[in-house]
């Protein structure tokens, strides 16, 4: 069977096409040849403005192809299996196997597995160590990469922090090590090792004790250790790509995206993402301005997204919202600030931008003040209050609360009250108004690398479905809806985030038990990852049930972040003083 | 003053695979960028108004496609040149023309549909036994829907067939109230003993009966 006669039987086959306006298409003679790899389905990956950024970056370059190539829904996998193609890049339909460099995006665990589906379909050899001359160098980046140990036997280097200039030095490593003779992959892990932001995991060995605990690390005198996270400086001089793909299919981000800050101005101990983006860097707004309307003209996107991890803390986000204004009611563009503070002052730019037609979505993550506080969510009761009030008196129609179980130092009390915070909530917007419609999201509390709660134990799996359900049952007789992530997801990614270098172990076999596109709830089994665990030894215990020593030798301290172990120790302390 | 304008255009092989929702977005966003001023619908989500002609199949290029959309004023520019330039990637803008305004939708109208198909047979169907077919008094064949199974009867829409060294060429008269689907001439083919290997899918002509 031929690809063309394939795509004739898989569903979507829209997603394969690869010649989307704004795509790039070379002539391939005397081109570097790259390709972006996404471990998930196209319309996830192609929302990821990551991807974008690089595969714009990349191609602005006159020597430089760089493709695109997404996880093949199920049924073109059992196709190319059975027929014995391999999974090719979209524009070209090349082979992923023939691109001198393979570059993946680690933005979920749970997508660690179609990571090795792709290498496998791709014809490429999994493991570094089993790479030839031939092969092509695979990397990875994005913010899994903030512990690059779980997935290090497979990739000759992760990078570490923001990729727009880093991308481009490591193409020219990877393009003087292809020009060699003798392709000695030792020679291109050390010359990629100079490169600051980058971490290759053959450099270093993690050594065990009796425990299970690393002990010490191997580490190869010519490598640098630990490796520093990649900043860019300054934002307005970075690229952004004003000319990007327009999807063909409907994407699950199907809009213009401009990012006005990287990193945040908060401090919430939990959250990874605020640790790992530090410093925040703030675009202009005139550069906002601009970039927005040079995309929206270059797309006929119908809608534009103000993107950051808390848009409200965006210091010129009036001057944005008041400068696009004509341009976006004259084109008829929809404009949506995800990631809003749960105040007044987010309703109200909520409404000045969006209308009030759109669904609010707050986070007070926690009951009570006691547990915010511990939690470093800085956010008073009166003041989400003062926000639900507002959010009913502009007649807003759909207002979602995301709270989490399972937090350090959460009491049952913490609990009780979610209920009766939100039972609160709901009675000051339905006196308010009889359009609004509260909902809750409940998920469980993962703690992640390279944030003050590191070193937590996490909640079990048991408990974390105990106390959801309390939530829910509570709220659930009052007519308020309760959603969330299913705890056996938490559960390995709880797993997997903090894993070590033997968690590779159990991703391979994972893999290999079938385990695909966990993310997608009809695809995600947790027997096959059950059984992994014991075919790979990984008592998941060890990972999640165990509180950390301050001196324990973490399996990614190998990276080195603006936040480091010192400060984060002493946050942590500062969580439990109260 | 609104002005009806109809689009001719044509849907190519390399977006066979998009999905006729998806071309209408195309669209949707081609008279974005290339800033024609045409009226949008009411509500939160606007959208340009837009009427279709029948849908092509996902799968499916065509020749001569049609769309109509509606003008808020007189264009100052030359706009089939305009949407030329801003076309995607597949979609190629053929002819332009303004019609007096009229309410009905493009859907609305019977069309005849001729479809190229391009496979393999194991054994080619002949001229005398197709034309025996479409002369038989009934041409039942059965459809199911995700509520029941149903038997239906494509005499009224089976026009023409033609087939030939890897081809297969139908024409198919549709109305609003229903049509033949392709598959279901293919089925009533491969029942008969013809089983054809399809490859592409093409609309070569499109026409409007008024």
């Amino acid at each position: 069977m031929t690809l063309g006669e394939i795509l004739f039987q898989v569903q979507k086959p829209g997603r394969y096409l690869g010649n989307e306006l704004n795509s790039m298409h070379k002539d391939p003679g005397g081109m570097f040849r790259a390709v972006i790899a996404y471990p998930d389905l196209y319309e996830i990956g192609a929302s990821n403005l990551g991807i974008s950024i690089l595969y714009h970056r990349l191609n602005k370059e006159e020597d430089i192809w760089c493709e695109r190539a997404f996880a093949p829904g199920p049924d073109l996998e059992k196709a190319l299996r059975s027929s014995g193609l391999p999974l090719f890049s979209l524009e070209s339909r090349t082979p992923l196997r023939d691109f001198s460099l393979v570059g993946f995006s680690l933005q979920y665990e749970l997508t660690f597995p179609q990571v090795l589906n792709m290498l496998e379909l791709g014809k490429i050899p999994l493991r570094t160590a089993e790479r030839g001359p031939e092969d092509p160098v695979v990397v990875a980046g994005g913010p899994c990469t903030a512990n690059p140990e779980p997935m290090a036997p497979f990739f000759d280097a992760l990078h570490i922090g923001d990729g727009e200039e880093a991308i481009l030095e490591i193409v020219q490593t990877v393009k003087e090590f292809r020009g060699k003779r003798s392709r000695d992959r030792h020679e291109l892990h050390l010359a990629l090792s100079r490169i600051p932001g980058v971490y290759v995991p053959v450099l270093y060995e993690p050594m065990y004790s009796e425990s299970g605990m690393i002990s010490d690390w191997k580490i190869d005198k010519a490598a640098p250790w630990p490796v520093p996270v990649r900043r860019v400086r300054d934002l307005d001089s970075a690229y952004f790509p004003a000319l990007p793909v327009l999807p063909g299919i409907e994407i699950v981000h199907d809009r213009a995206q401009v990012e006005l800050f990287r990193g945040c101005v908060r401090g919430c101990r939990f959250c990874q993402a605020g640790f790992v983006y530090r410093p925040r860097r703030f675009r202009s707004p005139e550069k906002v301005v601009f970039l927005a309307r040079e995309i929206l003209k270059n797309t006929g996107w119908e809608e534009l997204g103000l993107v950051s991890l808390s848009t409200c803390d965006y210091p010129g986000l009036e001057q944005v919202i008041e400068g696009l204004r004509p341009y976006l009611s004259e084109k008829k563009v929809q404009v949506s600030l995800p990631s809003l503070r749960a105040d007044s002052f987010s309703v109200k730019m909520a409404r000045l931008a969006q209308g009030n037609r759109i669904t609010l979505t707050f986070a007070p993550e926690a009951g009570t003040q006691r547990l915010r506080e511990v939690i470093g969510k800085d956010l008073s009761e009166e003041e989400i209050k003062e926000a639900i009030k507002l959010a009913a008196q502009y007649d807003f129609e759909r207002v979602k609360l995301y709270f989490m179980v399972g937090l350090p130092k959460e009491e049952e009390e913490d609990l009780e009250e979610i209920v009766s915070l939100v039972i609160k909530l709901n009675q000051i917007a339905k006196s308010i108004s009889r359009k609004v419609h509260l909902s809750v999201s409940c998920s469980a509390f993962v703690p992640k690398p390279q944030t003050p709660f590191q070193w937590e134990r996490m909640e079990e799996l048991h408990q974390l479905k105990r106390k959801r359900l309390f939530v829910r049952s509570k709220l659930e007789k009052r007519g308020i809806e309760v959603g969330g992530q299913k705890e056996e997801l938490s559960f390995l990614e709880g797993v997997i985030a903090r894993g070590d270098r033997k968690i590779a172990g159990l991703i391979e076999e994972a893999w290999k038990n079938g385990s695909r596109l966990d993310g997608w709830s009809d695809y995600f089994s947790f027997p096959v990852w059950q059984e992994a665990m014991s075919q790979a030894g990984i008592d998941p215990a060890f990972y999640l049930y165990r509180e950390r020593e301050k001196d324990e030798v973490l399996p990614w301290s190998g990276v080195r972040y603006a936040a480091g172990l010192e400060y984060l120790w002493q946050e942590r302390e500062r969580a439990y003083r109260g | 003053m609104v002005k009806r304008i109809r689009i001719a255009y044509s849907k190519g092989q390399e977006i066979a695979f998009l999905s006729h929702l998806d071309v209408i977005r195309a669209f949707s966003r081609l008279l974005r960028r290339a800033e024609i001023p045409v009226q949008y619908s009411q509500g939160f989500h606007t959208r340009p108004l837009i009427s279709m002609g029948p849908a092509l199949p996902v799968g499916a290029s065509g020749e001569e496609e049609l769309l109509d959309i509606f003008l808020e004023r007189e264009p100052d520019f030359d706009l089939l040149e305009r949407l030329k330039a801003h076309a995607p990637p597949g979609i190629k803008i053929r002819e332009v023309k303004g019609l007096r305004e009229k309410k009905k939708a493009l859907t609305a109208f019977p069309f005849l549909s001729l479809w190229h198909l391009e496979g393999t047979w194991e054994v080619i169907p002949e001229e005398g036994f197709l034309k025996a077919l479409l002369e038989r008094e009934e041409i039942s064949v059965l459809r199911s829907t995700p509520k029941a199974v149903r038997q239906i009867d494509l005499k009224k829409y089976l026009k023409a067939l033609r087939a030939g060294e890897e081809y297969l060429e139908i024409e198919l008269y549709s109305s609003p109230e229903g049509g033949a689907r392709l598959e279901e001439v293919l089925r009533l083919l491969r029942e008969e003993g013809y089983n054809f290997r399809l490859k592409a899918i093409l609309r070569k002509k499109l026409r409007i009966l008024e």
